[in-house]
């Protein structure tokens, strides 16, 4: 009987010792960080539409249009946008144009501009779209709350038979200071 | 009379090894910032400093913030591309060598939050008594296009684990 009670106050002072070895011996060191950010970046595309029955499709900020020219007329089409954020935006647009049944070749019969505004025209620049992806030189500048957008102009040559072609663009918006 | 003698310790060491227990299982969430624990006992103290980066220009410059004692840093950041650092150094206060049994580690943060660790603390660092070591915490904010920022608020909790050698 006496030696199982030394067993069981040998357990109880061996548990004793471990918790406190445990304790003093080790520690984890455990640092919290956070990050706050203050500002909003947001760019909403407001409106896109064409006319001469040509539809646009659009797919986050990447868009399509096919045009036929069967009515042997220009088309014109429009992608609006604002700044929604309180952060500048820069804004370029990557467009490529050709003949639907060959991305390698140029849409012959037609020519297509691409022209950006933004701050009421008070910033506006324009690229005439090749059959390989191009951008403006100069992009935009969409400032907080400000709108903005792009006319496409699908050109029809009248010396030459309608072709289908087709655009594929993407805007690009990038963040700037401010 | 031996009985009553023999509970009594028994009961003494149970209520003993009941508040080690208790201890030990919350000394990971303790402060570590405590003084020198003479004879015995891991003893570390923190200091910290931060320095910012300012990404994109024309706004306010970033701020960084940390506490020692707390073991917290907050970086408050405008524009893509800031950035907020914070160096923790760490000193060990104890009589005898540590050494880290893990390699420091951190969570991740979610986008647009991007946290990079200089690893200077990695498994088997030891630190002699009354020497340091430091590692460094910087949260910055990436820089996007189209996407838009998932979440306006990040955290991260980098730990790592000392014992004696």
């Amino acid at each position: 009987m006496k030696g199982k009670k030394l067993i069981i106050l040998f357990l109880v002072f061996a548990a004793c010792s471990l918790g406190i070895g445990y304790a003093a011996l080790s520690t984890t060191l455990k640092i919290n960080g956070t990050g706050n950010i203050d500002t909003t970046w947001k760019i909403d595309i407001t409106n896109y539409y064409c006319n001469q029955d040509t539809t646009i499709t659009m797919s986050g900020t990447t868009f399509n249009v096919a045009v036929d020219f069967s009515n042997k007329s220009d088309t014109l089409c429009t992608v609006a946008f604002k700044n929604s954020g309180t952060l500048k935006a820069k804004v370029n647009i990557d467009a490529a144009f050709y003949k639907s049944s060959s991305t390698s070749t140029d849409c012959p019969n037609a020519t297509v501009w691409i022209y950006g505004w933004a701050n009421n025209s008070s910033n506006s620049t324009s690229v005439t779209i090749a059959k390989t992806k191009t951008q403006w030189s100069s992009p935009l500048t969409l400032n907080p709350n400000e709108t903005g957008g792009i006319y496409i102009n699908f050109r029809y040559d009248s010396q030459v038979d309608p072709t289908s072609c087709k655009l594929d663009a993407s805007l690009i918006f990038n963040q700037l200071g401010g | 009379m031996n009985n009553k003698k023999t509970i009594i310790i028994m009961t003494m060491c149970i209520a003993v090894a009941m508040m080690t227990i208790v201890y030990a299982a919350l000394s990971s969430s303790l402060k570590v910032n405590v003084s020198a624990t003479p004879g015995g006992g891991i003893c570390v103290s923190y200091t910290c400093s931060c320095s910012t980066t300012t990404g994109l220009t024309g706004a306010a410059a970033p701020s960084a913030t940390c506490n020692a004692t707390a073991n917290t840093m907050t970086a408050t950041l405008h524009q893509p591309g800031d950035s907020g650092t914070c160096t923790f150094t760490v000193k060990n206060c104890s009589n005898f060598r540590i050494t880290s049994s893990a390699a420091l580690s951190c969570t991740s943060m979610s986008s647009p939050f991007i946290a990079t660790i200089d690893q200077t603390i990695n498994k088997s660092t030891i630190v002699a008594k009354n020497g340091t070591t430091t590692f460094k915490i910087k949260i910055a904010y990436d820089t996007l296009t189209t996407s838009q920022p998932s979440s306006t608020s990040g955290t991260i909790t980098c730990s790592v684990p000392w014992k004696q050698v």
